[in-house]
């Protein structure tokens, strides 16, 4: 037919796969979504960067509220915990340290679970001794390695697990994997649709442990998460493991340290977190992994 | 609104179309990319009679995918190039121990490239793991695409050596060889003798080339995006954590890798050689049905054929090959073997993947001696493509485990725990990955008569359906692209 006799099939080549994709693209920006025999047309995530991030300038960023880590509880805590914890205090993150209302929880004994990413896999194991410590029970360690806030926001998988394991209270530890990320602005969206999810539950969010700078993805995660609920681990001077990009075993001990000091006293929603006596006790809820890194060939 | 997306544009916005990401490379198979590439195709129709302009367009295209997908390391690329293109020009002038020494020096200096970015974090590692030593370690990268080119880079000096190719005249033509986009991330590799005559010949697209093409690029993002990838996330979840899986699981999760393993590569290379035969240039075919083979030295002739090759010509024949004692060619056979298992990284588990086939194919030998008729019944066929089908799934174990236990620990609970019983309530749990499954069994393990019908039916059908077809395979890779695998299915075995 049209290429019979056409001149330059190449125009039409283009044409093929241009305006599909067009159509695609058209349709992710239409207000409302289309249905074919009851099954909604899904919108495709521009994740590959046609849409940039929007930079915020300063003035756009909310202040928004991080509690400062009472020093009575430091004197708890090992030396070099407090070695970090005083780098901590001089975080950028503490911008504002307005009152906010703290929510003490009748319960003494909360259901724990934590999620995250390959740090959260690191970390459960030290929250493990301060549930077994303080009477608490770790219901499952929900550990997504190579994971993105994209991922825990629009997965149904946050979702069911909380329905299955019904926990209390949650730690999430996420970030580590888009220190780069530079579309900013869809990340934060995605921040704030995780936080709504976790309405009703108590919770506190940890940014990730950073060892290089990142681009403002904990920025991001400050401003969703509720005031008070955020904690920053990026201006902590952890030992690293092997990969240098995760703490080690010691550095995830520092790490829980300084998160169970601010949790236990300082938190919006604080939780009793003496310093275990017994470390490296053996896990014996559920440790979920999952894996969110694509196959790449070689 | 539709109209933002033209309009709403901003200058960060096309900062960051321009910019590189080392984390995540630019693919074939980005749906941002295949939209670069329709527009690219509108410069090209303009370019395609104009040689010396279509090379320049195409190569600048190519520079510019490979910098979006590893920005600075761009410039180790194109010191190999250069580099290539004057160390083949003074082989090739060179004679007798010259040339020989000279050769020698030019494969050290293109192999230190992939050596040094390959191997040496491993190196490091291993150091400061067992010596106590401190070398840092900041943020290791990789080059994508370094083994192929690299590979390439080694083919053309060696060939040039041999005579079998002249020396490329223009380091454009070269530089367009070896950075030619469709080929540069993940193969396959392409010979200078099949490539460089084509850089002077007249684009010709007609029809048939463009249904073959379209085709091609359809069926590559079916394959990937919708059946790797989703097969991919199972295999995922089970290899976390083999000690929290059934053997059932596992026996499942070999089926899906094995699917999961050639789709994500052939469909990959389907995409390559749909967009190269789109701008008129042929690439050689780099998968034959390698599950359809019905014995491991087959399986090899059929599998990443381009890698294959290269092994082949370039290190086993020039070793000797099967030319020695029979004990000689086939320790080499292993070594061989060894060394490619050693490409995919310097750990245990490759190792023995390498050891794993090397000793089949010896033991293949062997039993090809003392048996050389080999039945040509339909029954003998099918047990051949069965038994070479489950020893090569076997096999993949030490690719996809994280490490040499974790392999060890999943065979072991395959072997020991599997209860086949519990395939009903697998199948009721999981019914979109059992058939996810079948279909691509189907697919593996059709005749190749019926595949060469359905291909014939499927090129008759007229140019302009390709469009919906496409339009179509796109809203279904996005439909199922979120969808993840019930997380703690392995609760109840």
């Amino acid at each position: 037919m049209f290429l019979k006799n056409n001149k330059s099939p190449i125009f039409f080549s283009a044409l093929s796969l241009i305006v599909p994709l067009l159509l695609i693209f058209t349709y992710n920006y239409l207000g409302h979504t289309l249905k074919i025999g009851g099954i909604t047309l899904k919108k495709f995530l521009m994740e590959e960067g046609l849409i940039a991030n929007e930079k915020k300038k300063p003035s756009d960023v909310k202040k928004t509220y991080l509690a400062k880590i009472n020093e009575e509880k430091k004197q708890q805590l090992k030396e070099d915990s407090l070695k970090i914890v005083t780098q901590k205090d001089s975080a950028n993150f503490i911008v504002d340290t307005s009152k906010f209302e703290q929510f003490i929880s009748q319960n003494s004994e909360e259901r724990v679970l934590i999620m995250g990413d390959s740090e959260c896999g690191g970390l459960c194991k030290q929250l493990n001794d301060y549930c077994i410590q303080n009477g608490h029970k770790l219901v499952a360690s929900f550990v997504w390695n190579s994971a993105t806030i994209l991922n825990f926001a629009y997965a149904d998988t946050v979702t069911q697990i909380i329905k299955k394991y019904k926990p209390t209270y949650i730690f999430l530890v996420v970030g580590l994997n888009e220190l780069y990320a530079k579309d900013i602005a869809k990340r934060k969206k995605a921040a704030m649709a995780l936080a709504k999810k976790l309405e009703g539950i108590r919770y506190s969010w940890i940014g990730p442990a950073n060892y290089v700078k990142d681009y403002g993805i904990n920025n991001a995660f400050f401003t969703s998460a509720l005031p008070g609920t955020f904690f920053s681990s990026k201006d902590l001077n952890l030992p690293k493991g092997s990969d240098n990009r995760h703490p080690n075993t010691e550095g995830y001990r520092m790490w829980m340290d300084t998160i169970a000091s601010w949790v236990s006293t300082s938190a919006k929603y604080p939780l009793q977190m003496n310093e275990p006596i017994k470390r490296k006790q053996g896990i014996k809820s559920k440790i979920i992994s999952l894996n969110a890194s694509k196959y790449r060939g070689y | 609104m539709a109209i933002n997306f033209i309009t709403g544009i901003s200058w960060d916005q096309l900062i960051y179309a321009t910019s590189y990401s080392l984390q995540a490379p630019l693919l074939l198979s980005d749906f941002s990319f295949i939209f670069l590439f329709g527009f690219f195709l509108f410069g090209y129709a303009l370019l395609s009679k104009e040689i010396k302009w279509r090379t320049i367009y195409v190569l600048a295209f190519s520079l510019f995918f490979y910098y979006k997908s590893s920005g600075p390391f761009l410039l180790v690329f194109a010191c190999l190039i250069c580099s290539d293109f004057l160390l083949a020009k003074l082989i090739e002038k060179k004679e007798g121990t010259k040339k020989k020494i000279l050769l020698c020096l030019s494969l050290i200096y293109s192999l230190s490239f992939l050596l040094y970015f390959k191997y040496s974090s491993t190196i490091i590692h291993n150091s400061n793991e067992y010596l106590g030593t401190n070398f840092s370690l900041n943020d290791w990268f990789l080059p994508v695409g370094i083994s192929f080119y690299t590979f390439q880079s080694i083919s053309y000096l060696v060939d040039v050596y041999r005579r079998d190719v002249p020396p490329v005249k223009s380091i454009t033509d070269y530089a367009f060889y070896m950075t030619f986009f469709p080929h540069i991330i993940a193969g396959p590799i392409i010979r200078a003798n099949d490539f460089i005559p084509q850089l002077s010949a007249p684009t010709i697209l007609n029809s048939a080339t463009y249904k073959e093409s379209m085709m091609r690029i359809t069926t590559g993002l079916i394959k990937k995006l919708l059946i790797a990838d989703y097969l991919g996330t199972y295999v995922s979840l089970i290899n976390e954590s083999p000690i929290n899986h059934t053997g059932l699981e596992h026996f499942i999760s070999m089926y899906a890798f094995s699917f999961q393993l050639y789709f994500d590569l052939s469909g990959y290379a389907d995409i390559a050689i749909g967009m190269a035969h789109l701008l008129g240039f042929r690439i050689k075919e780099n998968f034959d049905s390698p599950y359809l083979a019905r014995n491991i030295t087959s399986f090899w002739r059929k599998w990443h054929i381009s890698i294959s090759n290269w092994f082949k010509d370039y290190i086993y024949i020039p070793m000797g090959g099967n030319k020695g004692k029979l004990i000689s060619s086939y320790t080499l056979l292993i070594f061989i073997m060894v060394l490619g298992g050693l490409w995919h990284g310097m750990e245990k588990r490759f190792i023995m993947l390498g050891l794993f086939h090397g000793v089949a194919l010896v033991i293949h030998k062997v039993y090809l001696k003392y048996v050389p008729m080999q039945s040509k019944s339909k029954v003998f066929s099918i047990i051949a493509v069965l038994i070479t089908f489950h020893f090569v799934s076997f096999g993949w174990f030490f690719l996809r485990a994280s490490s040499f236990d974790y392999a060890i620990q999943s065979l072991t609970i395959l072997f020991t725990k599997t209860n086949f019983m519990q395939l009903y309530s697998f199948a009721m749990e999981r019914p979109e990955l059992i058939l996810l499954l079948l279909i691509s069994g189907g697919i593996v393990f059709m005749p190749r008569q019926l595949k060469v019908y359905l291909n014939d039916k499927i090129m008759k059908l007229p140019a302009i359906s390709w469009v919906f077809l496409f339009l179509i395979v796109l809203q279904l890779i996005i439909q199922f692209k979120d969808q993840l695998p019930h997380p703690f299915i392995y609760l109840q075995f």
